[in-house]
């Protein structure tokens, strides 16, 4: 049986997938269509492996978010069976990852923009790469409603003039009933002075 | 709550091809014009003389006459309501993959230099003198081109606003590659 392992790396990413061919599918001598292993290095973590599955989940939530980040919008993403989660955490991403084996505590790592980046376009790379013939469990890149990305946008990117303004109109408004008006004052008449003014001059 | 994934899974590698997503129920995004040109001029603040890179890479690809000189592409940009001069047209569908196609391929190259300015891992005087060199000349070509009595243009100029200059940023890196192209060409529209 042919053992194939194929490399892709981004900077701090480095993903190693192993397999072979899967005869009963018709796959050439390079194609991976059974995979055996999976490794991932991100520079300052330890290396994760697992099986297929824990990879099908890191690269829906992963690409999942990228997705979304790409479009302003910065939610939680948790995997199908709550095994890889990526969250915001300030201006970074908080991965979390939990271990199928029990005992095992659930590992964290702080990715920041360029090493979501890079991950992510390691993820690509296999994803696209023809030397595969596995079917990976994402979604495809579509875009999303209007409605969607106006719930989820970053409250500070949020137009809230028109929010801002209705509050000023109104505050200005109460301000102005609080003056007290004079419902008492006479208005004369002004013929009255001119006739003054005229029965002065006759003198 | 944070949402978990599990609708319609219909990605399978070898079978679906990037360019496959069917766009026929979605609309251009309003904002699209807008973004797709200051990608372009964090791209050229980036490198130096990147129309004369971004028309040959064109050429090379194949993309339509919009792409053919310096002229028809300024027209292209001119789409950006933000612009001095503003050609009070909407991009077209076709303009929009072709200027897609372009900025992510422009991103792949000039990628390990997003990666500095995006890192928050290496010396925080070398960052910050990155940024400073980045913002300032990004700065210079949105004075140069971009409407300054525009409140948003004003915004942009103000020295402790370098929040959108990082989200282009971000997005350029998350164009790179062989999935990017269809990431942010997601991004360009809105389903209906």
């Amino acid at each position: 049986m042919i053992n194939l392992s194929y490399r892709f790396s981004q900077n701090s990413s480095s993903l190693e997938i192993a397999g072979m061919p899967d005869v009963s599918n018709g796959d050439s001598e390079d194609t991976i269509g059974i995979l055996s292993s999976w490794t991932l290095k991100i520079i300052g973590s330890p290396l994760l492996e697992g099986e297929k599955e824990h990879l099908d989940n890191l690269m829906e939530v992963i690409l999942q978010y990228s997705r979304s980040y790409i479009s302003g919008i910065r939610k939680t993403f948790i995997s199908n069976n709550n095994i890889v989660t990526l969250a915001p955490l300030g201006v970074d991403h908080k991965l979390l990852l939990k271990s199928t084996k029990k005992g095992v505590k659930p590992l964290e790592i702080i990715l920041d923009d360029s090493e979501l980046a890079d991950l992510t376009r390691c993820l690509d790379l296999l994803r696209f790469d023809n030397r595969f013939n596995i079917s990976w469990n994402i979604k495809l890149d579509k875009p999303f409603r209007k409605r969607y990305i106006i719930s989820n946008l970053r409250k500070s990117t949020r137009n809230l003039n028109l929010f801002y303004s209705l509050i000023i109109f109104s505050l200005f408004s109460g301000f102005l009933l609080l003056i007290p008006i004079n419902n008492n004052l006479e208005l004369r008449d002004s013929n009255d002075f001119s006739e003054v003014y005229i029965e002065d001059n006759k003198y | 709550m944070a949402p978990s994934i599990t609708d319609d899974k219909i990605y399978s590698n070898g079978v679906i091809k990037p360019g496959d997503m069917n766009y026929s129920n979605c609309i251009i995004a309003s904002d699209a014009a807008k973004k797709l040109d200051f990608l372009i001029l964090v791209i050229e603040t980036l490198q130096i003389n990147a129309t004369d890179s971004i028309l040959m890479k064109a050429k090379n690809i194949g993309l339509s006459v919009d792409f053919s000189n310096r002229v028809q592409f300024w027209k292209v940009r001119s789409s950006n309501p933000l612009r001095k001069l503003y050609s009070f047209t909407s991009l077209s569908s076709e303009q929009i993959d072709s200027l897609v196609e372009l900025i992510s391929s422009m991103a792949d190259n000039l990628y390990p230099l997003i990666r500095q300015l995006l890192s928050s891992k290496e010396s925080k005087t070398l960052n910050k003198e990155r940024w400073l060199l980045f913002t300032t000349r990004l700065r210079s070509l949105i004075r140069e081109r971009m409407n300054l009595q525009r409140n948003y243009i004003s915004s942009l100029l103000n020295e402790d606003n370098n929040e959108f200059f990082r989200e282009l940023l971000v997005i350029l890196s998350l164009s790179c590659g062989p999935g990017g192209a269809n990431r942010l060409k997601a991004s360009m529209y809105h389903q209906i």
